[in-house]
């Protein structure tokens, strides 16, 4: 059968969902979406799996506050999960949302009307966001459900009630959470110019994912204060959408909860309110977006800005491959988004680690205030060694390969250098007002000073063996040291966090062991400084590609 | 200067440059010719180092280029066949990344940049990125980063591909230019007429072997035609294009 247009746009708009260097840079369209997939259906296998003992205690006990309180953390559990995660994937597509220049100057000269286009690109939404609710909710709504008729009270309304409003409140986070980020979009793109829309967009993008992630991550937060909240009918929780979601079993398994009653009403407006706005800010800005889109000067200047580390980086070379990962840095967004994720998750577990919840009271903890910084600081070294491992524009990278010189020293030194100038010392010195403020501004000080030492030390370490060109290997470490990092760095973020801050509280008690700390400190940084390793060649590829280089002219 | 010596390079079992052997000296331009697929970028692919060869070796001033790369590199410049460059950083940042990598100063890369760029008409692009460039600016671009070292041997690769009239032109001098300062020039393209006006002597790869290295005027005198073209079409067994091109028209208007 022939293929309409319509068809062949869907699958245009599929793949650029789907086949991108962010997935799979080799694999084809069916493998990219088999393995998003599964990605996405893992967790909620896992999460289920780990929830069974709870729903299974609570089968076991007779009906009390306590259960019902439980029964209730867990069933905000799912629809704040699948909120995130849709949030998440919706986010991380943004640039796929709408169709693009590149798109428009591709399409524009075909015979294709625009609502044809619109049409494809809605079609293509939809099942997007299908899979993706279908993938995230599969295991929990199918088992959940199960292990849920186990419990008395739930058992009353029947296997097909309990699923439906299992379904029914995923469901409903994740369309809102899509929604919301779609109509947002169209919002920007019917309010704001292509040249400020493009501007902008990177940094929403950055924001939005790390509050997902954040939204995810202080879960446990939110599940703790919850049951106070039902006592004392608080009313924080209007302002955190998985919460007006469970409301959505109390609307399908009667008798509800008349505290989430109303949340599941209000949940309901607030889905139909942003279906409506997407509907309406797409519809208005899809023919205006093409027109101003193909109109817009594609051109952007980059004047030059001299920082204080220029001056200090030493040889060409090393000076020369400095500059080349600050302006990467600063100007792939896919690098962009992935340190952004990476520090979210040291924020979230920073936080986690600094708020106390007691008695429905959210409070601080002195300790957790504490490591809060150095986690945070261990998250950014790490973050930026595991960004450098990812390629940008690999096949640029001949550069490098026809004037290369034995630079793996040259490339660790100027590395090193670029993330205390972009991670560490940026990271401390937005820490640095709050510490001060906290701890006043003698002990600030000196906590910005401890943190500098450490994360130094901390820097020469995580960076002993980086031998790359950061963004030019096509190469990443193999399984077994994939598996022995992921070791070391549960342990290091745990241990690194919390021994340096009892450390930190040891020298600010009795400053006497403040001078042989720092000098310590100095010592280990002058010994990494001068280790002189023998000189040895930048691996840019793994092996020598065999398949790949016969493009031959 | 270059001596590549029975250069072979295999993937599995495919042989794509087969014992090629041929010298570019000092002061001339070599044109290196050869169809779609003959093994052309695969031999400069290994006479940069991009490559490793199979066997054989490339001596640069009678040093094996294995054993000593960095004094090649330093004084090799080199524009690839495709404009792969670093869309995120401007023109003149990417020429200060290149001339940094070959351990240029600072300054004398920036007065150098700037100049380049100046002389090859993108001033007024410089601080826009690669990425907006068209293929002809991309192109200036490796021209001007390959010049910056005013290296001792440059090697191009398709480099006039996709430059404008004025800068094709300005090219074929300065190719001329750089030969008459004793540069050695392996010049690659399937501009026959070009390569025929400039050229000192002309080096034909057909499926991965060398079928004629020689002056193009000598190469007249023996094959006895009277163009680089009908030269080239006999070498490389080159069908009958004209009859083809009329199957072509036929073929669509069916």
């Amino acid at each position: 059968m022939e293929m309409t247009p319509f068809r062949r746009l869907v699958n245009l708009f599929q793949a650029r969902f789907f086949e991108n260097d962010d997935v799979s840079p080799d694999g084809g369209f069916e493998t990219n979406v088999y393995q998003v997939m599964g990605f996405l259906a893992a967790p909620g296998f896992f999460i289920t799996y780990l929830f069974m003992p709870a729903l299974l205690e609570m089968a076991t006990k007779h009906q009390s506050p306590g259960t019902q309180s439980a029964l209730r953390i867990f069933r905000l559990f799912f629809p704040a999960f699948s909120f995130a995660v849709v949030g998440f994937a919706t986010f991380f597509e943004w640039d796929k949302l709408f169709p693009d220049r590149r798109d428009f100057l591709i399409l524009g000269p075909f015979p294709i009307r625009l609502r044809t286009m619109f049409a494809a690109k809605i079609y293509t939404l939809a099942v997007f966001l299908l899979m993706l609710i279908g993938a995230i909710n599969f295991f929990p709504n199918v088992f959940g459900p199960l292990l849920m008729l186990a419990i008395p009270a739930v058992h009353e309304a029947g296997y097909l009630r309990v699923v439906g409003s299992q379904v029914g409140s995923t469901a409903g986070a994740s369309l809102f959470a899509f929604f919301s980020v779609a109509a947002l979009q169209g919002v920007l793109i019917n309010v704001t110019t292509p040249y400020v829309f493009r501007k902008i967009s990177p940094w929403i993008q950055m924001a939005g994912m790390c509050l997902m992630i954040l939204a995810l991550l202080l879960y446990p937060v939110c599940a703790m204060l919850l049951p106070a909240a039902m006592m004392t009918g608080a009313r924080w929780v209007w302002l955190v959408p998985p919460v007006w979601f469970t409301g959505w079993y109390d609307l399908l398994l009667p008798p509800g909860n008349a505290f989430f009653l109303p949340l599941g009403w209000f949940a309901l407006k607030a889905l139909g309110a942003v279906v409506a706005l997407f509907c309406a800010s797409w519809a208005l800005g899809f023919r205006r977006h093409y027109r101003r889109t193909l109109e817009a000067e594609d051109t952007e200047i980059r004047t030059p800005r001299a920082s204080l580390f220029d001056r200090l980086s030493g040889s060409p070379e090393q000076s020369a491959i400095f500059r080349f990962t600050g302006r990467m840095l600063a100007r792939s967004a896919t690098h962009r988004l992935f340190l952004a994720c990476y520090w979210s998750v040291g924020l979230a577990i920073g936080l986690l680690t600094a708020v106390v919840v007691s008695g429905g009271h959210v409070g601080l903890s002195e300790d957790g205030l504490r490591s809060l910084p150095l986690l945070i600081a261990f998250f950014v070294v790490s973050g930026f060694r595991a960004a450098f491992q990812f390629p940008a524009e690999l096949s640029s990278n001949w550069l490098f390969r026809i004037t290369e010189d034995r630079w793996a020293e040259t490339s660790r030194r100027a590395t090193r250098i670029r993330v205390l100038a972009s991670g560490l010392i940026p990271a401390l010195v937005l820490f640095l007002p709050f510490e001060m403020a906290h701890w006043g501004l003698v002990a600030g000080a000196y906590h910005a000073a401890f943190q500098l030492a450490t994360g130094a030390v901390l820097v020469e370490i995580l960076f002993w063996s980086f031998d790359k060109v950061p963004f030019t290997c096509s190469w990443f470490p193999g399984k077994v040291s994939l598996a022995l990092l992921a070791g070391v760095y549960l342990y290091g973020f745990t241990e690194y966090g919390f021994r340096m801050a009892d450390l930190e509280r040891l020298i600010e008690n009795h400053p006497v062991y403040g001078f042989p700390f720092f000098a310590a400190a100095a010592v280990a940084l002058v010994i990494f400084h001068r280790r002189r390793p023998r000189a040895s060649a930048v691996r840019f590829d793994g092996n020598e590609p065999e398949i790949q280089s016969l493009n031959l002219t | 200067m270059l001596e590549v010596v029975h250069l072979t390079k295999r993937f599995r079992a495919t042989t794509v440059v087969n014992d090629v052997s041929f010298t570019v000296r000092a002061g001339e331009i070599a044109g290196y010719l050869g169809p779609n697929g003959s093994g052309k970028s695969t031999t400069v692919k290994m006479m940069t180092g991009l490559l490793h060869p199979t066997e054989g070796q490339i001596l640069f001033l009678g040093k094996n280029l294995r054993q000593d790369s960095t004094v090649f590199k330093q004084r090799l410049g080199y524009v690839p066949e495709e404009p792969h460059l670093y869309g995120y950083l401007t023109g003149l940042e990417y020429l200060q990344l290149a001339g940094g990598l070959r351990g240029l100063p600072e300054k004398q890369v920036d007065d150098r940049a700037n100049q380049l760029l100046e002389l090859l008409s993108l001033r007024d692009a410089r601080w826009a990125p690669i990425s907006s460039y068209s293929k002809g600016m991309k192109q200036r671009v490796l021209i001007a980063a390959a010049l910056l070292h005013d290296p001792d041997l440059l090697i191009f690769d398709e480099a006039q591909s996709g430059l404008d009239i004025a800068n094709a032109l300005l090219f074929r001098h300065l190719l001329r230019a750089l030969a008459a300062r004793g540069k050695a020039v392996l010049y690659i393209s399937h501009v026959l007429e070009l390569v025929e006006k400039i050229c000192d002597h002309i080096i034909v790869i057909f499926k991965g072997r060398i079928v004629a290295d020689d002056s193009v005027a000598r190469l007249r005198e023996l094959m006895q035609l009277p163009s680089l073209e009908q030269i080239f079409a006999q070498l490389v067994q080159q069908e009958d294009m004209e009859s083809r091109a009329r199957d072509i028209a036929e073929l669509i208007s069916r």
